[in-house]
């Protein structure tokens, strides 16, 4: 990136406040994402070494790797640590920027969410909110849209990747 | 954080991502489970959406919830989609970025699905522009919304319409509801909204429309609405029904069952919000909104005046403040007349 202009710097000497309180959250919040990622990412790659064939559940190691490090990292930034090994507590984690915004992250989050849902093509949307709120299953879906079960997963799967992109771009 | 990415390589490894989150919800075999994790091993950008999709899966169910259609109305919703694959891009592409071509498909390849995809769609895919939208209210919120065409949309609560415009045809589909339609005017795109079974067609006007347990009722505020039962056909004749301003109408069992030549619009449209709340609105635009809710007819005879942008809140039912606010402005006149007040420039 490039160097604040002239104009920027007085910019931020008027508004300091405004924007440490933005930079802080923005770069808690990087750390969060990327270098959660990059750690765990290189922790799975070094498992390789001592035998992956003992992975037996590769999505319950990814989160083990993930909580653990956010343990870890929430010790090094003397922070309340991570209570137990929820995943849920991960994951809000991972979503949030610091503990006090959390409740109101998570409110805003879901609205975001909701409104991508929104946006979706009507099929797509139709069979996102009938799998996820009214818990039917594919083939109840497939049968009210006249569609394979098949195509109805394909559906859910190009939903949650268009949720999970628009999601993306908050970060 | 994902600015580097190449979009289309984001959204490919965010459905990977998808896709090994509900098979793992099924249950993985050996077999699969090595898979998924060599996939997991292939680069930080899987791993990222992993978590992301699990991180995603922890909102949807609040997140679906919001959704104001009910399983019947999802249905609906999805019957109006097209059996044809959508060519619109799903994210928008960075003006600067060169196309970059992925390794996998070749562009040729894409190319030819492309063409495919719109010989299958035939004629009527490429006449009309695919820009669907659905708007909806909450029990508790009427709302308003504006299109391109200048139409503006008063929905009721409780209500959903989805909003079809192609390039022949400009379409509504009313859900569930109602809504109050003030048209725009373009005479190259008729303008027609689907309640249930009727099918109504507008000649520039404003008017209500709700959907009822058997069928359909609409109150014309200006201008006319002619009433079908299916698609509008060529023989004026076969219409249902033709409604001139200040009438109202019930169609139950696609037949008429009530009709009231002086209907009482007031009671009709008792639902719209008693404010009306602009920002930067012209005074034009204001005007009109108050012709939606009755009362004195408020012309605005300075082209200039109208162009004003301004901002406030008025109670919808009581003209009188609007006007009198109007003549608080620097060079403005109001005129009384017997049935109307006109708004001019001091001489």
């Amino acid at each position: 990136m490039t160097d604040p202009a002239a104009g920027l710097s007085r910019l931020f000497e008027e508004q300091r406040d405004t924007l440490n309180r933005y930079f802080l959250r923005r770069t808690a919040h990087a750390w969060d994402a990327q270098d959660l990622v990059q750690e765990v990412y290189l922790r799975l790659l070094r498992a390789d070494r001592h035998g992956a064939q003992d992975i037996r559940n590769p999505e319950a190691y990814l989160f083990t790797i993930a909580s653990n490090l956010l343990r870890e990292h929430a010790a090094l930034r003397q922070r309340a640590p991570v209570n137990g090994d929820a995943l849920e507590d991960v994951l809000e984690r991972l979503a949030t920027p610091c503990e006090a915004a959390a409740g109101v992250d998570r409110e805003l989050r879901r609205r975001r969410l909701g409104e991508l849902i929104a946006r979706l093509t009507p099929r797509c949307r139709a069979v996102l909110v009938m799998h996820y709120r009214d818990e039917l299953g594919y083939r109840e879906i497939g049968e009210r849209l006249g569609v394979s079960s098949n195509m109805v997963k394909k559906y859910i799967v190009k939903a949650l990747a268009a949720c999970r992109v628009g999601m993306a771009r908050y970060d | 954080m994902t600015d580097a990415i190449d979009p289309r390589l984001l959204r490919r490894a965010a459905e990977q991502a998808a896709e090994w989150y509900l098979d793992q919800r099924e249950g993985l075999d050996a077999a699969q489970r090595a898979r998924f994790l060599a996939w997991l091993r292939q680069s930080p950008l899987h791993v990222s959406e992993y978590i992301g999709m699990a991180r995603l899966h922890g909102d949807l169910g609040a997140a679906a919830a919001l959704d104001a259609l009910d399983t019947a109305g999802l249905a609906d919703l999805a019957a109006t989609e097209r059996a044809v694959v959508q060519l619109r891009p799903l994210l928008p592409r960075a003006p600067s970025a060169a196309p970059v071509r992925r390794a996998g498909t070749p562009w040729w390849q894409q190319a030819i699905a492309a063409v495919a995809v719109a010989l299958i769609g035939g004629a009527a895919f490429l006449h009309e522009a695919p820009a669907p939208m659905d708007v909806y209210t909450s029990a508790g919120e009427v709302r308003d919304v504006a299109l391109d065409d200048g139409t503006l949309l008063q929905l009721d609560r409780a209500s959903a319409v989805a909003v079809r415009y192609g390039q022949a045809q400009r379409r509504f589909e009313l859900l569930r509801g109602g809504a109050l339609f003030d048209v725009g005017r373009d005479p190259a795109r008729p303008l027609r909204v689907g309640v249930g079974e009727q099918v109504l067609e507008d000649v520039g006007t404003v008017f209500d429309a709700h959907r009822r347990a058997d069928g359909a009722s609409v109150a014309v505020v200006s201008g006319e609405v002619r009433i079908w039962t299916g698609e509008p056909a060529a023989t004026q004749a076969e219409a249902l029904a033709d409604l001139r301003a200040g009438q109202y109408a019930e169609v139950a069992g696609g037949r008429l069952a009530a009709l009231e030549r002086r209907a009482d619009l007031a009671q009709h449209t008792a639902w719209l919000p008693a404010d009306i709340h602009f920002e930067h609105s012209t005074v034009a635009e204001v005007a009109r909104r108050f012709a939606i809710y009755g009362g004195t007819p408020l012309h605005i005879d300075d082209a200039a005046l109208a162009a004003t942008r301004i901002s406030g809140r008025f109670h919808a039912r009581d003209p009188e403040a609007f006007v009198a606010y109007l003549g608080t402005l620097p060079g403005v006149r109001v005129q009384r007349g017997a049935d109307d007040i006109r708004i001019t420039r001091k001489l």
